[in-house]
């Protein structure tokens, strides 16, 4: 049994204990996953404590199909979702203009050469991710950012694995003119 | 293969290739690889593939607020209840049927003497519980000896025409 599933089932046996060691064991990643997923909002620390709520109150259902990780995700997925939904219902209320991300993410965050903080880079990439169609962007984020494999997050997406394959290509294909300026920085001193 | 055929699998070919063969047998991994040989934009792909995901593998890991911990922790509390008690609606929820039944036994508690006495004497009789008050009622006590005895709570210590004078 992993560390996670001995932590799972104390928590789910009422161990707030075990449920704040699953909570460090996981909190950076579910942060980056809503910051990725909602273009580096500032509501990601609020997406998620709700996503680390939904999951304490339903631990008991927790049924182990899965892992840990996987069901976490699936819960982040759909509580991100949920936000997206009532933040675009809102803007269609008040007819605000769409919070469409820049042209060149890269360009709209800094100078591609001049790109040396963490906080810039991660912005851009976020900038770019936001450019895809949701379901690309969840896709690639859960891959590449999130470090999930193909069976992971077809379970997490509840999509066959190919669908999985094919939305992973697409989103990389349409990303790379906005992420070329990076291969600088990942091709320098960095990588 | 066809250049549509083998994209379902660059993906996976460039940042997982050991996992292609969870998914496809040898055979067509081996007609994946051929294509890849004589395609060119397929090899083009393929290096955009393996090009972003590096690029989005190092993504900056983001750094928590000083008090997200603590603020998911009293989110936590009062998921758990142990802040619950400061929730005034779960509370008269909780306590309704205590109230209900307290006021149904004071209502059934008060209706077994709820027979008003007849005249004031019987009310003084009832209220006292002491047969002594009812020299209260005699004819020739005063209005101070009363006073007395009902400030003292002491029931007169001699006859009502000695009670009757004043001190």
């Amino acid at each position: 049994m992993d560390v996670d599933q001995e932590l799972v089932v104390q928590a789910a046996a009422g161990s707030r204990e075990a449920f704040d060691e699953l909570v460090r064991r996981h909190q950076v990643s579910i942060v980056s996953l809503a910051r990725a997923l909602t273009s580096g909002s500032a509501d990601a620390e609020d997406l998620a404590q709700e996503v680390f709520l939904r999951v304490w109150r339903s631990l008991r259902g927790f049924r182990g199909d899965s892992t840990f990780r996987t069901w976490l995700h699936r819960v982040a997925v759909n509580v991100i979702h949920s936000h997206h939904g009532r933040v675009s219902r809102l803007r269609r209320l008040f007819q605000a203009a769409p919070a469409e991300p820049a042209e060149d993410p890269i360009e709209s965050a800094a100078d591609p050469t001049d790109v040396e903080s963490d906080v810039v880079m991660r912005d851009a990439i976020d900038k770019a991710l936001a450019t895809l169609p949701d379901e690309l962007r969840v896709a690639v984020t859960l891959r590449d950012v999130q470090g999930l494999d193909y069976k992971e997050i077809a379970s997490v997406l509840d999509v066959p694995i190919g669908t999985v394959e094919s939305r992973i290509f697409r989103g990389r294909q349409r990303l790379k003119p906005m992420l070329e300026p990076l291969r600088v920085r990942t091709s320098g001193g960095r990588a | 293969m066809l250049c549509d055929d083998a994209a379902r699998f660059i993906a996976r070919r460039a940042d997982a290739p050991a996992s292609l063969h969870e998914v496809v047998d040898a055979r067509t991994i081996a007609d994946v690889d051929a294509h890849l040989e004589s395609c060119t934009s397929c090899r083009a792909a393929l290096e955009t593939q393996r090009d972003v995901s590096a690029w989005l593998r190092v993504r900056p890991a983001d750094r928590l607020s000083s008090d997200f911990a603590s603020r998911l922790a009293a989110r936590l509390d009062e998921a758990s209840g142990w802040f619950g008690i400061a929730d005034w609606r779960a509370w008269t929820l909780r306590l309704a049927p205590v109230a209900a039944a307290l006021a149904l036994a004071t209502y059934l508690g008060l209706g077994a003497s709820t027979q008003s006495p007849a005249t004031i004497e019987e009310w003084t009789l009832s209220a006292t519980g002491s047969s002594d008050a009812s020299i209260l009622w005699e004819p020739d006590m005063s209005a101070e000896a009363v006073m007395e005895t009902m400030l003292t709570g002491a029931p007169p210590t001699s006859g009502g025409g000695d009670i009757g004078n004043v001190r």
